[in-house]
């Protein structure tokens, strides 16, 4: 599907003239409009990539609440789901919706395997929080070597689901892709919200993030509910993946500065707060994104650093957080 | 300190000491690679004691050492290449240097704690590193880093042995200083303060002197390493201090053993010789250090240092116990 | 049986005598001992991969054949993860415990200015490839060899192809790196020779997956054709910008980046970039060369520019091994360096093909000028030339 006016002539360099190429540009709306339009856009672009910042941050939270351990592993289950949608659909041609199926599966089963092997036996163990949080970066270093292993780290290319260029809504320039991103987050918040104040097993969870050991004397199995928090966790993130595969760059390496991202999503929005963290990821993003189109394209990722500085320093706890012992 | 102790860390430094001198005859080449490498060994246990007093005695994160890292290599070179300065001079100035941003830094995250402040420190470390490859690039010399030229002593120039022995110097200094600290007052209260922030307070301590006194220390120590990584490598450039080499540090203390100053030394000796082991396995070399330091996790849970102490506890007691009971019989 | 016994212990003796003795006649000749340092699992693995590939083809293939004239080649990889230190850890060990005679690297710039300070120490020579004019100066450029073209050669090809496409005005995306950087600053210094006048430049963050941002500045000002000085993933980045901004200006790029670029964007995001190759991939000599290795290692090297480029360095290497046993000249590190000056010329190259090698010896160390480019444009996923 393509946008429209995206080379729509056919291929024909004899035909390129630059002063001809030049007053076509020029043509084209008044410079006010231009500006309004690119305002907009940038914004769009920049919730859209900030809701993939939120999400990797939703699902930081939710094993934080859980078993308060940083996980440094969610980049990874990004990128397992961004490394699976590109083989399967690209080497495999398998249909999207298989290829789903397939994605959330295997992120699920390393999610878990993580919390098999390392975080639960060491939690029984009451080993200090920051000893797991290290033992989950070295699953990170696992996971990515093992990927790398297999694929030489090499850059692998994944299809959009939804096209990217962009194009008008009701008068508003959207790109297709970034849209199905912010849908997709605000999608999962409603679920994991749903999950959690109507239906039993998510009161269960939501007790057990309050107190282990209450839940314990209540006969809730908490072990159970961890797993559950890490196999909602890489689901969630491999999903994720296969969002921001299009807009990426995918190779076995890329999990690192997407937990990075999402662990800053969550603690500007106030850690253990998981819409907050959404909204973290979305402030995030359009920062990013603002920065780079008006003031210094380049280098926005350092202003954005410059600025959670400032940020934390008015708002100690997070954008939402409240002072807890 | 232990008789027992005492005795197994003079040996240890004895040997440390030593070695070098007879390696250079007996195997001239190996011994050179082997001073490189213990030199750079120096430079990292330099950063880990640092990060030790803020993070082990005094219990607060710190994410961002690899910023102040680069501070110390940076303003050390500067000093040396554009106001000629000596490199002796250079050094005392780069840490002082460095003193004096970790306490401009501290007016704006102190205040933060936990996650938070590991994030605003960590911000820190990635803006460091960003400033240093982008800005002022005539001046820092942008992503290829500054050269620094050769030291000469006495009209020798210095060689591999001179680094070794000055970096190694500077590190039992820096352990001798967190030794001290950690059974001086100020230590105690740094301890009391990671033990319990609220009751620390109750009982009269001022928490923000002694986290902002740890958090210079801690930066004072990253800068003094920056320092001695400046002359050393010719030169600095900014993929020396990336990011990764704060989480690296963070590493070698908590593996180590959490809260012990033997943990930070003997956890960073052995991470860094890690590697080095691996370079024959190419490309699995990541995967295997990735699955070691898994399980070190996953079964040495209280850090190396912490994990051998309870063994070497459990063994005394089952042999007293049996001692105990043959006696009775 | 004493005596058998003795008698037998006897011509094991001999034997283990004789065949200790042999290496002292010459009938086993002194392997050439070679360190290969380059970035196989970091950021730049695409090109450390295609480097060794090429480097282990050649290697493979003469120890095959029983050596040079009966020398081994006996090399060692490492990988620098784009670190200075692991570089310099690296460098040290091979030149002191292996006692290598050449190393070959490094993949990114600061890890190969750390392993040049330890190379020139030991008075190493150093075969790799950098963009950057500084090594090829003073105390570096006596010990430094090229095996491609730094980046005065790379942005002259660019402007002259920007030239000869018709434009007098372009502006410039590139990386916040130092190559980037670097080409940038080159792009400003030569475009008057062009009669080309840079409009505008806007840097890209580096590794980036959004560069929309970036693109709609460079939007802004509105040039007909822009330079790109960019990495893959920016590559890729720049890609997505212009498609979501729906403007497609004339854009040039690097062969380098653009193949593994097309891999993750598709080809029709990337269709009409056109980029100066130092090889057309679609040459039968070229395809013959890259078929082999994918019969011999069951692979393809990630990069054809960068392993092309490699394996002709290579040759021109091999040769000054060849010369110098030829001529009794012993294997040594000093010799080594006069002999890269010397003998190096005479080889023919596929990169840019077809000429023979210029030697060594010209200073700055280069081996392609801006006419030697190839002008080339993806279309349908395919380089054509034009």
């Amino acid at each position: 599907m393509r946008g429209a006016g995206f080379i729509a002539a056919p291929f024909d360099l004899s035909e390129m003239n630059h002063s001809k190429v030049r007053q076509e540009c020029a043509v084209k709306q008044s410079k006010k409009g231009r500006s309004l339009e690119k305002a907009l856009l940038l914004t769009f672009i920049g919730f859209g990539l900030g809701s993939i910042f939120g999400l990797v941050g939703l699902i930081l939270v939710i094993t934080f609440n859980a078993t308060r351990v940083i996980n440094l592993a969610v980049g990874e289950f990004v990128m397992i789901g961004a490394l699976i949608s590109a083989i399967l659909v690209k080497s495999a041609h398998l249909p999207l919706a298989w290829s789903i199926l397939i994605i959330i599966v295997g992120g699920i089963v390393i999610g878990v395997a993580l919390n098999w092997l390392l975080v639960s036996p060491l939690l029984d163990k009451n080993v200090s929080a920051i000893m797991i949080i290290i033992g989950t970066y070295a699953g990170a270093l696992i996971i990515s070597g093992s990927a790398g292993a297999l694929t030489d780290f090499a850059y692998l290319g994944t299809p959009a689901i939804l096209p990217l260029t962009s194009m008008k809504i009701l008068g508003f320039p959207v790109v297709p892709q970034y849209g199905l991103c912010i849908l997709v987050t605000i999608g999962v918040m409603v679920a994991y919200w749903y999950f959690l104040n109507r239906t039993h097993v998510g009161w269960a969870f939501k007790a057990t993030s309050i107190s282990r050991d209450m839940c314990r004397l209540l006969g809730i199995t908490t072990s159970r509910m961890i797993a559950l928090s890490f196999a909602m966790s890489a689901g969630i993130g491999a999903v994720a993946g296969l969002l921001i595969g299009p807009m990426s760059s995918v190779n076995a390496a890329m999990g690192f500065p997407v937990m990075v991202n999402g662990f800053i999503a969550s603690v500007l929005g106030g850690m253990g707060n998981p819409y907050a963290a959404v909204v973290g990821g979305w402030v995030v993003g359009i920062l990013h994104v603002i920065i780079a189109g008006y003031f210094a394209p380049g280098y926005a990722q350092l202003a954005v650093f410059l600025l959670l500085i400032v940020i934390l320093y008015v708002r100690p706890y997070g954008l939402f957080g409240v002072h807890e012992d | 300190m232990g008789k027992k102790q005492f005795w197994t860390v003079s040996v240890v430094t004895l040997l440390v000491v030593i070695m070098p001198i007879f390696g250079k005859y007996f195997f001239p080449g190996l011994n050179r690679y082997i001073l490189h490498v213990g030199t750079f060994m120096c430079i990292m246990t330099i950063l880990s004691v640092g990060l030790h007093i803020f993070f082990g005695i005094c219990g607060q994160i710190n994410f961002g050492c690899n910023g102040f890292y680069a501070c110390g290599g940076y303003i050390a070179s500067v000093l040396m290449i554009n106001l000629k300065c000596h490199y002796f001079i250079a050094l005392p100035l780069a840490v002082i240097g460095t003193g004096i941003i970790t306490v401009l830094l501290g007016f704006a995250v102190l205040r933060l704690r936990h996650w938070v402040l590991a994030l605003g420190t960590a911000a820190f470390g990635f803006a460091a590193f960003i400033a240093f490859r982008t800005v002022a690039v005539g001046l820092l010399g942008g992503d290829d880093g500054l050269f620094v030229s050769k030291l000469m002593i006495f009209g020798k120039k210095a060689g591999p042995s001179f680094y070794y022995y000055f970096a190694l110097a500077w590190t039992i200094i820096s352990i001798l200083g967190s030794y001290f600290l950690e059974n001086s007052r100020a230590g105690r209260a740094m301890k009391s303060i990671r033990a319990d922030e609220v009751a620390a307070q109750v009982a009269g301590i001022n928490i923000d002197h002694y986290i902002r006194m740890a958090f210079l220390l801690n930066g004072m120590y990253a800068g003094l390493a920056g320092a001695l990584y400046a002359q050393w490598n010719r030169g600095v450039s900014p993929d020396s201090f990336t990011p990764d080499i704060a989480m690296l540090v963070l590493v070698y203390v908590v593996v180590g053993g959490l809260g012990r100053l033997s943990g930070a030394v003997i956890g960073t000796f052995i991470l860094v010789l890690l590697p080095e082991l691996l370079i024959p396995l190419k490309e699995y070399e990541l995967l295997i250090y990735a699955v070691i330091f898994f399980l070190v996790i996953r079964f040495m849970s209280k850090g190396f240092v912490g994990t051998v102490q309870d063994f070497l506890h459990r063994r005394r007691m089952v042999r007293l116990e049996a001692a105990g009971q043959y006696s009775q019989g | 049986m004493k005596r058998l016994r003795i008698f037998k212990v006897g011509i094991v003796g001999v034997a283990l005598l004789l065949l200790a003795m042999v290496p002292a006649t010459g009938l086993c000749k002194e392997p050439i001992k070679i360190g290969l340092i380059r970035d196989m699992t970091g950021a730049h693995s695409e090109a450390g991969r295609s480097q060794i590939d090429a480097q282990k083809m050649i290697f493979d293939e003469i120890n095959e054949k029983g050596g040079i004239l009966g020398h081994k080649i006996e090399y060692t990889v490492g990988d620098e993860k784009c670190s200075p230190d692991r570089a310099a850890s690296l460098a040290k060990r091979y030149i002191n415990v292996d006692n290598v005679l050449l190393i070959s690297g490094t993949s990114c710039s600061g890890a190969g200015l750390a392993m040049m300070k330890i190379a020139i120490e030991a008075e190493v020579p150093v075969f790799g490839h950098a963009y950057s004019v500084k090594m090829h100066e003073g105390e570096i450029g006596r010990w430094y060899f090229a095996s491609g073209s730094n980046n005065d050669g790379l942005c002259n090809g660019w402007l002259a192809l920007a030239k000869r496409d018709g434009f007098k005005e372009v502006g410039v995306l590139w990386v916040n790196y130092a190559w980037g950087r670097d080409g940038k600053d080159t792009v400003y210094k030569y475009a008057k020779d062009y009669g080309i006048k840079v409009v505008g430049d806007v840097p890209v963050e580096m590794g980036a997956a959004e560069a929309t941002a970036e693109v709609s500045k460079m939007k802004e000002i509105n040039p007909p054709a822009v330079i790109g000085i960019l990495l893959t993933k920016d590559t890729a980045a720049v890609a997505r910008g212009f498609a979501a901004l729906n403007w497609k200006p004339t854009i040039y790029g690097t062969s380098t980046t653009m193949a593994p670029a097309m891999r993750i964007v598709g080809n029709e995001l990337m269709e009409g970039w056109r980029a100066p190759f130092i090889c057309d991939p679609n040459d039968p000599q070229v395809v013959a060369v890259v078929d082999k290795f994918k019969a011999k290692y069951n692979e393809t090297p990630p990069d054809i520019g960068y392993f092309m480029e490699t394996w002709d360095a290579t040759n021109v290497l091999v040769h000054v091994f060849k010369t110098m046993i030829e001529k009794g000249i012993p294997l040594k590190r000093e010799e080594l360096r006069d002999a890269m000056e010397k003998y190096s010329g005479g080889v023919p190259l596929l990169t840019p093909m077809p000429r023979k090698s210029p030697a060594w010896a010209k200073q700055p160390h280069i081996m392609i000028r801006a006419e030697d480019f190839l002008p080339m444009v993806t279309k349908d996923g395919q380089y054509v030339k034009y």
